[in-house]
């Protein structure tokens, strides 16, 4: 599996709960327009369109024109980045607190 | 809101068997930093504003002591070269029987500063301190 070379971006990305849940939305039901998810969440439409590209730009949503509407669906692949980048922290961390404790 | 509910960040917490002024000085001296936190720490002083290089597994970070409450916290940023920058804050408490309870949270400085960026608009009269450094 390609390792995304930089987890910013997804953590920007996410670290908004409107996005968390456009990304809920999203994941739940594939397709969804952005004028259906602003009828989701207490937001505008344009403050929809504003976080799904921000989604777009992190590469964690897809846009597909279907006639008149535009449709969104979750592409998670870049949240193993994010994740791996957490993960490794985490181990570090644990590593680091045994040999703390060996000094006490 | 708390730094640990926050996307991206990781969360420790040991409760360790020393009192809380014998884990400080291990976590307030570069001396005591370089016995647990890397392999190598090349710091003048645990001191708000210092700067240097901790390595560890060969790789060096750029580290900076960001606050420092006494007896309490320390709060430092580093990165790694290409890696993701980060904010990490040790935090002691008591536990009781002269045991020291350590929370770390490290957290990538991006996420904080779109939480920093949000309280600014939800005009929160107290955003988080952590989330203040990130803005800074």
């Amino acid at each position: 599996m390609p390792q995304s070379p930089d987890p910013g971006p997804v953590f920007a990305a996410l670290a908004d709960p409107t996005r968390r849940e456009v990304v809920r939305l999203l994941a739940a039901r594939p397709g969804l327009t952005a004028s259906a998810l602003a009828g989701e969440l207490p937001v505008s439409r344009q403050a929809i369109a504003k976080h799904l590209a921000q989604l777009r730009d992190a590469g964690l949503a897809s846009a597909e024109h279907a006639g008149r509407e535009t449709r969104y669906r979750l592409t998670p692949e870049p949240l193993a980045g994010a994740m791996a980048w957490m993960v490794a922290a985490g181990a570090q961390w644990d590593t680091r607190l045994e040999k703390l404790k060996r000094q006490l | 809101m708390e730094l640990h509910e926050e996307l991206g960040a990781v969360r420790r917490e040991t409760v360790l068997d020393a009192p809380r002024d014998a884990v400080w000085a291990l976590v307030a001296e570069p001396a005591g930093l370089a016995t647990w936190l890397a392999d190598d720490v090349d710091l003048d002083a645990v001191e708000p504003g210092a700067s240097g290089t901790v390595t560890e597994g060969g790789a060096p970070r750029e580290v900076t002591i960001e606050e420092v409450e006494d007896g309490r916290r320390v709060a430092l940023s580093w990165c790694a070269p290409g890696g993701e920058p980060s904010l990490v804050e040790l935090t002691l408490d008591d536990a009781g029987d002269r045991r020291t309870r350590m929370v770390v949270v490290e957290i990538p400085l991006v996420t904080l500063r779109v939480a920093a960026d949000r309280a600014v608009h939800a005009s929160s009269a107290s955003g988080p301190q952590m989330a203040a450094l990130a803005a800074a």
